[in-house]
């Protein structure tokens, strides 16, 4: 019995300890993690590719190609991944790998005819390309910056289609109109986090050196179910530059000048004024982390009498690795400018000179600082988070007595902390979640001293179903509070469908609620400038948009004429919309009110061909019918008609690129600015075009790039804003010498 | 790239570059374009108190529709003068109902006293009979009007009763 019982014990000890041995073998074997190795080529030339992009789709898991084509995935658990390489200008590869690989990947993509498959991160908060998204989402390049002269990144917005600038001011699809330059109806990102300033909740657009900038992405429709107050019209994200792996450096030297008017009232003095630019940048691998600084120097003359400013901007990049996934990346920028200060011309028989009377020695300083830290790391093999945080400091000030009645003087802070989870489930479906405080306050003689936080929790859904169809859907709750104003909550709802009918044709439904928080500007107000008074108004409500967009996005990329056609139509209705309304009809004296409802129904279409295997040629129209629902007449200072194109040609070493816009004649304006704009209602359609000539001396191993630029080559004189003569004809010369 | 097609692509590229250019022929703005672009404002001057109540003949010499930038008008001659104000030719007289047709040389402006009046004397006597009001009482506050450039304003009416005449400015 008992030799029975041992017997029985040694053979459960036995059968128990093979058991726990394949279980150990079992689950070690399950968590041995592997390197998936590739090389991605070009399919004709066999040359490899840097800077390609591959994932595993439904994984966190992901790398960028080196320099000489190589990708390393690293820790893989053992299993079945669906790759994706996708690299611009070249078609998206799929491919079903079995990890672990026997051998590395050799992956050829074969290159596009024409350049469609930009990557965006702005519509979904996550990488994709842009017919993936089911929103109309543009994108402005490093090269298309590069290829021209410009000073400010703005400049080229009013080359995307749908997108009107009026000064300061970005009107995405008749958004936004005339505003004061207080309160944009855009919100405004940098590398996804919002850089609006504190007071008057506007977009700085001079804040970067356009050498620290990669892409633009502008995201049209309201996007406040991701973006919160302010993506009312749409967004614009800014994306910055990496640090480089290696020694990277540039320096750039940009001298223009205005010619002079046409007209003998415009001339305001016997020389020639100019517009001359200084810039620069550096890149490299430090070991302990990776750098990218840049800086510009501006000074122009301006086209204008006692117009003068000067600019100086500094931007610095860290980076750093942390694991095998996760990153740190540390950024700041300081932008200082001095320029006179009047706003409205004298009349339009003296466009170029500032209002008689006006202080010459008068002028404002402003200064914009900003600093943030983005880290991203895995939590898991399906987790991944990304915790942003910013400070940014907002000054202005006039160099008045302060006793003078004019004299202003604004310091604004925003702080912005946000925590966002990506978790997959499946290989078919993203959760998005996360929450968002934003703190402003400001210290002022014009908006007092008022405190204005705002608390937000997000969450979206994106689910890969059978029949090539991604649907995203999903909402974002926004509280308010600020000083002496009612505290409201606002739930911001957003839809997306996107269904491929085959790999180069998609269409596109989306759904989304817009809202926007007034501004401390236009809550506290009280201010006189530029002959206006401003009074406050503490019991503004937040403006709110619904908008809708159907569209398409078609590739034939095997027709006679290569053709890539993109058609939207949309919707959008408006309530609540504040505009500066005036208080009295004899005194141009102005408050912030909720005055209008509105709706804009519109088409837009954008097509991109290849002529001659050699012309790159775009052309897009935006076509818009803004209805003012309170008076049913056109809602005021929108355009319904603008054009777009720009045709591009590379010979040898050199490059030219034409781009041409019109927009149609502002048909309505409040007629209560005649009480301080001298001839307020001159204004003209717009026909802008603008020549650009480089010599890339590159492949003549001479390390120089020339670039000769005429804007506004015809010297066409419109007004973007009423009473304000818009640029006149600059014709520049840019040197670049890069390592 | 052989010669050929690029000559090819430069002719193409000069006639986009022609159509770009026959686009924007036009020079836009003007310093002179807002310059003698007249405006109107059109309306009745409607006697409420009826034909009968007109004054005697020999004291209705003459009939004008008057708008004034000023309110009340510092210095009516030296306005007219200057082009602070603006008036009508002469107008019918004793009838019910009478149209007048202003001219604004100089628009966009604001007229803040419009009225229409009426010479009993000399060239230099005249007095208001009506006043462009919404004002019933006989105070008839005058209500302004802002007349922008190139625009026919039509529908204004300035009533008169010779039982009631308005305040007058001077």
């Amino acid at each position: 019995m008992s030799i029975f019982i041992i017997y029985q014990n040694n053979h459960f000890r036995m059968r128990l300890g093979i058991f726990t041995f394949l279980l150990v073998l079992w689950i070690t074997y399950n968590s041995f993690s592997y390197n998936v190795l590739g090389l991605v080529l070009d399919s004709l030339s066999s040359r490899p590719l840097a800077g390609a992009t591959v994932r595993l789709e439904g994984t966190n898991y992901g790398a960028i190609t080196d320099k000489n084509g190589y990708f390393n995935l690293k820790k893989i658990p053992r299993g079945k991944y669906y790759l994706i390489v996708t690299y611009v200008g070249y078609h998206t590869k799929k491919l079903l790998i079995n990890v672990p690989l026997k051998d590395t990947l050799v992956l050829r993509l074969s290159s596009r005819a024409i350049q469609t498959s930009e990557l965006v991160i702005s519509a979904t908060k996550k990488i994709q390309t842009v017919q993936e998204v089911p929103v109309s989402v543009a994108v402005i390049s490093n090269d298309f910056l590069q290829q021209r002269n410009y000073v400010r990144f703005d400049e080229a917005l009013r080359y995307i289609s749908g997108v009107i600038v009026n000064k300061d001011n970005i009107n995405i699809r008749g958004s936004s109109g005339f505003s004061f330059g207080v309160g944009s109806r855009v919100a405004y990102l940098i590398d996804g986090i919002p850089m609006l300033s504190a007071d008057n909740n506007d977009a700085k657009y001079d804040i970067l050196p356009n050498e620290a900038i990669s892409q633009i992405e502008i995201v049209k429709g309201a996007g406040s179910g991701l973006y919160g107050s302010s993506a009312i019209g749409g967004v614009v994200n800014v994306i910055t530059r990496e640090p480089s792996d290696s020694l990277t450096y540039s320096v750039t030297l940009q001298s223009g000048v205005y010619t002079k008017p046409k007209y003998d009232q415009w001339i305001f003095t016997d020389k020639l004024t100019t517009k001359n630019i200084f810039s620069g940048y550096i890149s490299s691998n430090l070991n302990l982390f990776k750098l990218f600084t840049s800086f510009n120097f501006v000074n122009d003359e301006s086209y204008r009498q006692f117009d003068k400013s000067t600019r100086g901007n500094v931007f610095v990049k860290l980076s750093r690795g942390i694991g095998t996934y996760g990153k740190i990346t540390l950024f700041g920028f300081w932008s200082s400018d001095k320029h006179n200060d009047w706003v409205y011309w004298n009349s339009l028989d003296s466009a170029t000179r500032p209002p008689t009377g006006t202080d010459l020695s008068r002028y404002l300083i402003s200064s914009k600082a900003n600093l943030s830290l983005n880290a991203k790391f895995i939590f898991s093999e399906k987790t991944f988070a990304d915790i942003k945080s910013s400070f940014y400091n907002t000054n202005i000030e006039t160099k008045l007595d302060p006793k003078n009645p004019e004299y202003r003087k604004s310091t604004a802070f925003s702080i912005n902390n946000e925590i966002q989870l990506n978790t997959h489930f499946g290989n078919n479906s993203l959760l998005t979640y996360g929450i968002n405080v934003t703190n402003n306050w400001v210290n002022s003689n014009m908006y007092g001293n008022n405190k204005q936080n705002l608390f937000s929790a997000y969450s979206h859904l994106e689910l890969n179903l059978f029949l090539n169809t991604t649907i995203t859907f999903g909402g974002r709750l926004d509280y308010e509070k600020t000083d002496s104003a009612v505290q409201h909550i606002e739930f911001s709802p957003k839809f997306g469908i996107t269904y491929f009918l085959d790999k180069d044709k998609s269409i596109r439904f989306s759904f989304g609620r817009g809202f926007r928080s007034p501004s401390l500007a236009e809550r506290f107000a009280s201010v006189k400038f530029g002959g206006f008074e401003v009074v406050p108004n503490v019991n503004l409500k937040p403006e709110v948009s619904f908008s809708t967009e159907i569209g398409s996005m078609m590739e034939f990329e095997n027709a006679f004429i290569p053709l890539n056609l993109d058609f939207s139509l949309f919707y959008s209705y408006y309530r609540d919309l504040i505009e500066p309304t005036f208080k009295q009809e004899t005194r141009p004296i102005i408050f912030f009110d909720n005055i209008t409802k509105a709706q804009i129904l519109g088409a837009e279409i954008l097509v991109r061909t290849l002529l001659f295997r050699h012309f790159s040629f775009q052309i897009g129209a935006t076509y818009l019918e803004p209805k003012d629902l309170n008076d049913l007449k056109v809602l005021k200072y929108r355009s319904k008609f603008s054009l777009i194109s720009s045709l591009g040609v590379q010979f040898g070493i050199f490059s030219t690129n034409v781009d041409f816009r019109y927009i149609s004649k502002i048909s309505r304006v409040d007629e209560m600015l005649r009480l301080q704009v001298p001839d307020y209602d001159a204004i003209v359609p717009i026909y802008v075009l603008d020549f650009n000539f480089g010599w890339n001396l590159l492949q003549l191993k001479i390390p120089l790039k020339f670039q000769l630029s005429i804007q506004n080559a015809l010297d066409y004189y419109y007004v973007e804003m009423v009473g304000n003569l818009a640029p006149t004809r600059l014709i520049s010369l840019r040197i670049q010498y890069f390592h | 790239m052989d010669y050929i097609e690029f000559k090819k692509i430069c002719n193409y590229k000069v006639i986009l570059l022609l159509a770009f250019l026959s686009f924007a022929c036009q020079e836009g703005l003007d310093p002179t374009q807002n310059q003698n672009i007249e405006s109107f404002i059109k309306g009745n001057v409607v006697v409420i108190s009826g034909r009968d109540s007109w004054p005697p003949v020999d004291s209705v010499l003459e009939l004008r529709v008057v708008g004034f930038k000023n309110y009340p008008p510092k210095d009516i001659i030296g306005e007219i003068m200057s082009g602070e104000a603006f008036f009508t030719d002469s107008l019918p007289r004793f009838l019910d109902t009478i149209s007048f047709n202003l001219k604004i040389d100089k628009p966009p402006v604001e007229l803040r006293y419009i009225v229409c009046a009426l010479r009993y004397g000399s060239i230099l006597e005249w007095k208001v009979v009506g006043v462009f009001s919404d004002d019933t009482s006989y105070e008839r506050t005058p209500k302004s009007i802002f007349v922008p450039k190139g625009r026919v304003i039509e529908g204004i009416l300035i009533y008169v009763d010779f039982y009631h005449l308005p305040k007058q400015p001077f």
